[in-house]
């Protein structure tokens, strides 16, 4: 039980061994605070559509369950996206269209299908909540290099010496795309995973 | 009994024959979801609009003083950290002016805070109205209580985005005095370097001349002469933000000059015919 919650946070990583999930690691990773409310705001997305798709898994015709699927996480994304709109305004300006986009990240549509339409409620539930953790974890990550590298600081706080100039590079996707990159070849070390 | 169902078995079972049950016909379910989707969003959207709307407007509040106070923005921004902070320190510094589109002063009172703020699409410009009455067009002024300076909304296309904002005149009208963006999407580093307050800065005290419908004003060039109050430096690496920027700056000072003429000197003003 316990694995399918651990499995994709380091083994099954859905971004440094699935690949998946790319394109928003790439954009909302210049700010550490930025990644933060990402990562959090996909694994509430992941995990109760999880848990919703799987109390309907038996219900629901197979030929219309990616329509459903899609229904439910589109719900949950413009949910969220109120809620931020609502709560923390600053945050959903500058997260502009990536909280909208979550919906069409291949992880929450991959476990809906792939995980919670075979596995029960709880199950369904800790597979979303490791891998919306898995994804964000490796978001913090690139995102505490390019803060760190790009703008000299970590959370908004300066923590390089004021002789440092700042690498803009890192400000851009090309800066997150060799992050990522190192990530994956270190997590793929560690791993001992070989693409076929 | 449904509780302990799903605590069990982790689903919902549907007892009745799938083949003649109706929930089993794509159509009927996923109508049934729909409708409990759109049911619990339109109560969520209820529930926060009020919220949402009274967020908007303190970013506005919030962006009008960053554009008022630009040369100390980055300190003044940690002050207005709370919504009472923020209408407060706006109600002080700002006084709120409502124009008709065709730039006539509008007499009747209006409450300024329901205003609708939007876009027009086809070229990022913005126009207000009313909720009520949404063919009629309006023009908010921003009034500077210290100095009497002018701030205007600013808005237009960048690269990829609108870029909206606020422009701060002086009260003579011949100089910028500040500027502030709240939303834009440039690339990060390049065009979005519009935020940094170094960028903003170098629209400080550059100039404006508003005595012929042709607006003048200063404009970012690749390499602008020392001695020019018309002439700033490009942001590098984002020539169409910047000539966005010079493009969309005298569109709008052209849209308020009958406004801020009028303001500047009352008998410049368009007589209000009936209205």
């Amino acid at each position: 039980m316990s694995d399918i919650f651990k499995d994709p946070i380091i083994n099954e990583n859905p971004i440094t061994k699935q690949t998946l999930g790319v394109c928003s690691a790439l954009a909302v990773t210049v700010l550490v605070e930025k990644a933060i409310v990402m990562a959090i705001a996909l694994t509430l997305v992941i995990s109760f559509s999880n848990v919703i798709i799987s109390l309907m898994r038996n219900v629901i015709p197979h030929r219309i369950r990616i329509i459903v699927q899609l229904t439910v996480i589109a719900s949950l994304v413009i949910l969220v996206d109120m809620s931020l709109k609502a709560f923390a305004y600053e945050m959903s300006k500058e997260l502009s269209v990536f909280v909208g986009l979550i919906i069409t990240n291949c992880i929450v549509m991959g476990r809906a299908d792939a995980f919670a339409m075979q596995n029960n409620a709880k199950d369904s539930f800790l597979d979303g909540m490791g891998n919306g953790i898995g994804y964000g974890s490796i978001l913090v990550i690139v995102a505490i290099f390019r803060e760190l590298l790009g703008s000299g600081s970590i959370l908004g706080f300066a923590l390089m010496p004021d002789s440092y100039v700042a690498n803009g590079l890192m400000l851009l996707a090309p800066g997150a795309f060799i992050i990522l990159g190192l990530i994956i070849w270190v997590q793929r070390t560690y791993t001992k995973y070989v693409e076929e | 009994m449904l509780l302990r169902q799903i605590l069990e078995e982790g689903s919902l079972e549907v007892s009745i024959d799938k083949k003649t049950n109706i929930v089993s016909n794509p159509f009927v379910f996923i109508g049934i979801i729909s409708l409990i989707a759109s049911l619990i969003l339109s109560v969520t959207y209820v529930f926060t609009k009020e919220r949402v709307d009274e967020n908007k407007k303190l970013d506005i509040m919030k962006n009008v003083l960053l554009c008022r106070y630009l040369e100390e923005s980055d300190k003044y921004i940690d002050k207005l950290s709370t919504p009472n902070v923020i209408e407060s320190e706006y109600d002080k510094a700002i006084e709120q002016v409502l124009y008709y589109e065709n730039g006539t002063k509008v007499v009747k009172s209006l409450d300024f805070s329901k205003l609708e703020w939007k876009e027009n699409k086809a070229d990022g410009s913005m126009y207000f109205f009313f909720k009520n009455e949404p063919e009629k067009k309006y023009l908010p002024l921003f009034k500077v209580k210290a100095d009497n300076g002018y701030i205007i909304p600013i808005s237009g296309k960048g690269l990829w985005s609108t870029i909206k904002g606020f422009l701060y005149l002086s009260k003579d009208l011949s100089k910028i005095k500040g500027i502030s963006f709240y939303s834009h999407g440039e690339t990060p580093g390049l065009g979005g370097e519009i935020d940094k307050l170094a960028v903003k800065m170098r629209y400080f005290d550059k100039a404006v001349d508003l005595s012929d419908a042709n607006v003048k004003v200063a404009t970012m060039v690749k390499s602008p002469s020392d001695d020019s109050d018309f002439e700033l430096q490009y942001i590098s690496g984002a020539t169409i933000t910047s000539d966005g920027l010079n493009y969309f700056i005298k569109r709008d000072l052209e849209k308020y000059r009958a406004i801020l003429l009028c303001e500047h000197d009352s008998s410049n003003c368009i007589e209000s015919s009936g209205k």
